[in-house]
């Protein structure tokens, strides 16, 4: 073993996992059979019925007796932020919940400021938190594997031009008696309220496949033919925080066009509420030189597959953990499309992913890039 | 001693392969979450689903090769929201007052390495499996575990060296 290997050996070997909390693990794993706990397993339900019988309500969602969800702030406290449990536990929090057959979920919440987490790093940044509470109702477990996703969208911007990951969003998540508590923080939601904002919780990004856009109206529904999760919540935000000038100042600091101006200068097909036709154009088409990158890069031979076109004209490739979703017409008159994927820098290409069309069939394919090593 | 985590004593069964693994688990969780307290929620998801699974298991070395696996792919599902909050090494310096946290380079390079390298990197260095067991365990042709070794080292040793 040469002195890297060593080095690498020792490396693993110097993170220590702390005695405490392999205990607590080894504890909460035990407890969670019924078997060796009876007695004693409801115990911290029944605690709860008095605090969350109060947590009944309103809006556009079904509402539920909330007496086993935790409250905002408690779950903020659960998962480590007692700077934001203190803020949302100042604010009365209406419980909203939607559901389908298979998830019921409850929005408890959301708290918009400065500076309101002890995990904050810019203290100045204007940030929405906000919570959700998310269960399976088929009598299965949720579990992390579920992927849940929960994003903010804007009336008057489809959901796939303008959603979490434009806003710089990022969530912690903890899976407490069964229910997957997710906070959520993004840009300044309030500056929105005057527009309408919704919050989905799907399965997928977001896409025409799981919410529906009226690109004349500005409204986003879900779409009763999606197969996943897509639920939607209307929030009621406070319209006197709106700030029109700001949420455009927003928008262009994030390079996002507002559909409304886009619909302006885009008269071409004012009947579609899908802008099909944008992305037909355009596709990724991430590498300038595609046939040079090839040249120079390896195949992962297992990555190749023959894909097939969906009803709306796309194709998906998936493969390890790389999604890539293009148009068929583009791929068929351009000859291919590319789709790249950057290391933990956020510079250097790591590999990218091909889709091409050659004889009749549509391939989608991974190559490993070699420069990064030159 | 029995290996399907099952009957009277599954309780006992569990403890002493919890025991063996789980700190070889939260190592290899680690160089993919970057912090104590997502890592511990993977392991611990990783071990509740080895104490609920029905699946029956010839060897400890099947054991481990399971948990190695799901242990990866929980870690990778989490990871694939590349939004998710970025709580890297240094915060938790921070907020634990740099006690609990490694201060290693080589491990802080490990931990930059593509998610997909990770797991063949740990079985092969710490683990000390070769190409095709490690293989075998991950269900990859050995060409793609080489490589994956052959690439994830060449980083290495550049970043290393720099």
């Amino acid at each position: 073993m040469n002195k890297m290997d060593h080095k690498i050996k020792q490396a693993y070997e110097d993170i220590q996992m702390a005695d405490e909390a392999k205990d607590r693990i080894h504890a909460n794993i035990l407890a969670s059979d019924p078997e060796q706990n009876k007695g004693k397993l409801y115990q911290p339900y029944l605690a709860k019925v008095a605090v969350f019988v109060i947590c009944l309500l309103v809006c556009s969602g079904t509402v539920y007796a909330a007496y086993h969800l935790l409250s905002a702030g408690e779950a903020a406290l659960k998962l480590g932020d007692e700077k934001l449990a203190d803020k949302f536990n100042e604010l009365s929090h209406d419980v909203v919940f939607q559901q389908n057959e298979t998830f019921r979920a409850a929005y408890l919440g959301e708290v918009t400021g400065k500076n309101l987490s002890q995990y904050e790093i810019d203290a100045e940044e204007e940030k929405t938190y906000f919570v959700m509470a998310i269960e399976r109702i088929d009598g299965q477990k949720i579990t992390y594997d579920d992927n849940i996703l929960v994003s903010p969208f804007v009336k008057g911007m489809a959901p796939w031009q303008f959603n979490i990951f434009f806003m710089g969003g990022a969530y912690t998540g903890q899976i407490i008696d069964d229910v997957l508590y997710m906070i959520y923080d993004c840009g300044n939601l309030e500056l929105f309220a005057d527009k309408g904002v919704y919050l989905g919780v799907t399965d997928s990004a977001p896409s025409a496949e799981s919410y529906q856009y009226d690109s004349q109206t500005g409204i986003i529904t879900s779409n009763a033919e999606y197969s996943g999760l897509n639920l939607l919540f209307e929030l009621e935000l406070d319209v006197s925080k709106a700030d029109p000038q700001k949420a455009e100042a927003y928008l262009q600091s994030l390079g996002v066009m507002d559909s409304e101006d886009q619909s302006m200068e885009d008269d071409s097909d004012t009947s579609s509420d899908f802008d099909k036709e944008a992305f037909m154009q355009n596709g990724y088409q991430d590498l300038e030189n595609p046939e040079e990158m090839i040249a120079k890069s390896t195949l992962i031979e297992e990555s190749v597959t023959i894909l097939q076109e969906n009803e709306d004209g796309f194709l998906k490739y998936v493969y390890d953990d790389i999604f890539a979703y293009t148009s068929a017409r583009l791929v068929r008159e351009i000859g291919m499309d590319t789709v790249t994927f950057y290391g933990d820098d956020d510079e250097t290409i790591v590999e990218f992913a091909v889709i091409e069309y050659k004889d009749g069939q549509y391939i989608g394919k991974v190559y490993l890039c070699n420069n990064i090593e030159d | 001693m029995e290996h399907t985590l099952s009957g009277t004593d599954k309780e006992e069964c569990f403890t002493q392969v919890y025991e063996k693994y789980v700190e070889d688990i939260y190592r290899l969780c680690f160089s993919f979450m970057k912090n104590q307290v997502d890592t511990e929620d993977v392991v611990q998801e990783t071990f509740l689903k080895l104490y609920h699974c029905k699946k029956e298991f010839e060897t400890m070395e099947h054991i481990k090769a399971w948990l190695v696996v799901t242990a990866s792919n929980h870690c990778k599902n989490i990871l694939k929201h590349w939004w998710r909050k970025g709580k890297n090494i240094q915060d938790y310096a921070e907020m634990l007052g740099a006690e609990e946290t490694p201060s290693d380079e080589m491990l802080e390079l490990v931990m930059q390495l593509p998610d997909k390298y990770k797991t063949a990197v740990y079985l092969y260095y710490y683990e000390g499996y070769d190409s095709k067991q490690i293989a075998r365990i991950l269900h990859k042709p050995d060409s793609t575990i080489r490589t994956y070794l052959q690439k994830a080292r060449k980083m290495l040793k550049e970043k290393w060296m720099e």
